[in-house]
C-alpha cells in the first residue's frame, strides 16, 4: 500500500467485508499491513466519511464505521455512469460505444444487478 | 441604413447556422470521409452563429450613433443617452444572449467537472491499475481495471486521463481487439475530444427547445468517434476494431426510444465506414474547401463590420 488511494481502497474493502460496522482498531487488524497506526486509519475513515462513502455511528464508543453503500451498489452505479446514465452524459466520459438514455436506467440497473449476482 | 441592413444580415447568419446549416451538416454524408474537417466546420458554424446574434445587437446600437460600425460601437459607452429604442433593444439582445451563453457554458463545464471528479473517486475505490509493460508514462494513458462481468471500455478525460476496462471486456476481447479498443480510447484522451464535444453539449442544454442543438451533439459525437477509429486503424486492423465493436455492442442492453435508434444508427455508420474495402477519404481539394468555408463563416462577418 503505497499511495493514499490504495489505503482508502483497502479500508473500504475491510468495511465492505464487514457490513455490520467496525471500529478503527478492528480495521487496522483486518488490513494486511498491520503496522499502521490507528490514528492513520481514523484519518482515512474521516476522509472517506467526508466523501460520503463511510457512515460513522457516534452512539457507540469507540465509534463504529460502516460503508454507506455495498460494493455491488457502488459498482452498479459506476457502470451506470460508464454506460451513460449521468447528466451531460456525452461530455463526462468518452466511450467506445455511445451512451444510453436516462429512460433506460431502471432496465439497466436491473440487468446490472442480475448479472452481478449471477457472476 | 447600411448598419441596419448588416444587423439583419448578422441575425440571419445566426438563424441559418442554428437552423438549415446545422440540419444539413448533421445529415451530410461527406463528413464521414473527412471527420476532422467536418468538426472544424461544426465549430465554425457554432462560433459564427453565436457571434452573429451578439454582433447584430451591437450593430443596432452602433447604427444609432454613427454611420460607421467601429466608431459607432466605440461611442456607445460615452453617448448611450443618444441611443434610440432600436439601439437599446440591440444592447439588451447582445447583453442578454451573451450572459446566457457564457453562464450556460461555464455551468455546464463545472457540472461536467464535478461529475468526472465523482466518477474518478468512485473508480479509485473499485479498480486496480493494469500493469502495462513498456508503457511510456508521458504518452500512454494509464488503464484501470474494474472487476465486473459486463464488458465495457471507456475513457475518463481530463489533465490526467484514464482508460477503464472491465474484467468482462478483458475476457471477451482477443489481444488484438483489446489493442484496437485501447488505441481508440487513447486517441480520445490525447486529442482532448471531450473539449470538442463540451461546447455543443453546453449549447444543447442552453437551448433544449431547439432540435438542431441536439442533432449537433449527436453529429459531433459521431465525428469524434470516427477520428478515434481512424487513429486506432494506424495501430490495428479494421477487422479487429470491427469485431471489438461487435462484441462490446452485443453487451449493450436493448436500448429503446429515440436514443436507442440514434445509438444504433451511429454504430451502423461506424461499422459501414470500417467495413469499406478502401478507406473513404475526401479529396484534398474538397477538404481544403471545407476548411475555407469554416474560416469564411467565422472571419467574413467581422471583417465586413470593421470596414463598414
Amino acid at each position: 500500500m503505497t499511495g493514499r488511494g490504495e489505503l482508502e481502497q483497502a479500508v473500504m474493502q475491510v468495511l465492505w467485508d464487514k457490513p455490520g460496522g467496525v471500529t478503527a482498531r478492528a480495521v487496522v487488524d483486518a488490513l494486511p499491513e498491520r503496522s499502521l497506526a490507528v490514528t492513520t486509519i481514523m484519518t482515512v475513515l474521516s476522509r472517506l466519511a467526508r466523501k460520503g462513502l463511510v457512515v460513522r455511528d457516534e452512539r457507540i464508543r469507540p465509534h463504529e464505521y460502516r460503508a454507506a453503500e455495498s460494493r455491488e451498489d457502488h459498482i452498479a452505479d459506476l457502470m451506470l455512469d460508464a454506460l451513460g446514465q449521468s447528466e451531460d452524459r456525452e461530455a463526462v466520459l468518452t466511450r467506445f460505444l455511445g451512451a444510453v438514455s436516462e429512460r433506460d436506467t431502471d432496465h439497466l440497473r436491473k440487468a446490472l444487478g442480475r448479472r452481478q449476482r449471477s457472476a | 441604413m447600411l448598419l441596419h441592413a448588416e444587423a439583419v444580415a448578422l441575425a440571419l447568419i445566426t438563424l441559418l447556422s442554428a437552423g438549415p446549416a446545422s440540419a444539413a451538416l448533421s445529415v451530410a454524408r461527406w463528413t464521414a470521409r473527412a471527420p476532422r474537417a467536418a468538426l472544424v466546420l461544426w465549430q465554425a458554424v457554432g462560433l459564427g452563429g453565436g457571434l452573429g446574434v451578439l454582433t447584430a445587437g451591437l450593430t443596432l446600437a452602433a447604427a444609432d450613433l454613427d454611420r460607421h460600425w467601429l466608431p459607432g460601437v466605440l461611442a456607445v459607452p460615452r453617448r448611450w443617452r443618444e441611443l434610440g429604442i432600436g439601439g437599446w433593444c440591440g444592447l439588451a439582445l447582445t447583453a442578454g444572449v451573451g450572459v446566457y451563453l457564457v453562464s450556460a457554458t461555464i455551468t455546464s463545464a463545472l457540472r461536467v467537472q464535478a461529475a468526472r471528479r465523482a466518477h474518478r473517486q468512485r473508480l479509485a475505490m473499485l479498480s486496480q491499475e493494469l500493469p502495462q509493460p513498456g508503457r511510456d508514462a508521458r504518452r500512454d494513458v494509464p488503464i484501470r481495471l474494474v472487476d465486473h462481468p459486463h464488458a465495457v471500455a471507456y475513457g475518463l478525460p481530463g489533465f490526467r486521463p484514464q482508460v477503464v476496462l472491465t474484467r468482462g471486456a478483458l475476457e471477451a476481447l482477443t489481444d488484438a481487439e483489446l489493442d484496437a479498443v485501447l488505441a481508440h480510447e487513447q486517441a480520445h484522451a490525447r486529442g482532448r475530444h471531450d473539449l470538442v464535444v463540451q461546447p455543443f453539449v453546453a449549447w444543447a442544454r442552453t437551448f433544449p427547445f431547439l432540435p438542431p442543438a441536439r442533432h449537433a451533439v449527436a453529429a459531433v459525437g459521431l465525428l469524434v468517434e470516427m477520428l478515434a477509429d481512424d487513429a486506432a486503424l494506424s495501430h490495428s486492423s479494421a477487422p479487429d476494431l470491427l469485431s471489438a465493436l461487435g462484441k462490446l455492442a452485443g453487451q449493450h442492453f436493448d436500448v429503446t426510444g429515440q436514443d436507442g435508434r440514434a445509438l444504433r444508427r451511429q454504430l451502423q455508420t461506424r461499422v459501414t465506414r470500417l467495413a469499406a474495402d478502401a478507406p473513404q477519404v475526401l479529396p484534398r481539394a474538397h477538404a481544403a474547401l471545407v476548411y475555407a468555408a469554416a474560416a469564411a463563416v467565422v472571419a467574413i462577418p467581422p471583417a465586413v463590420l470593421l470596414v463598414s
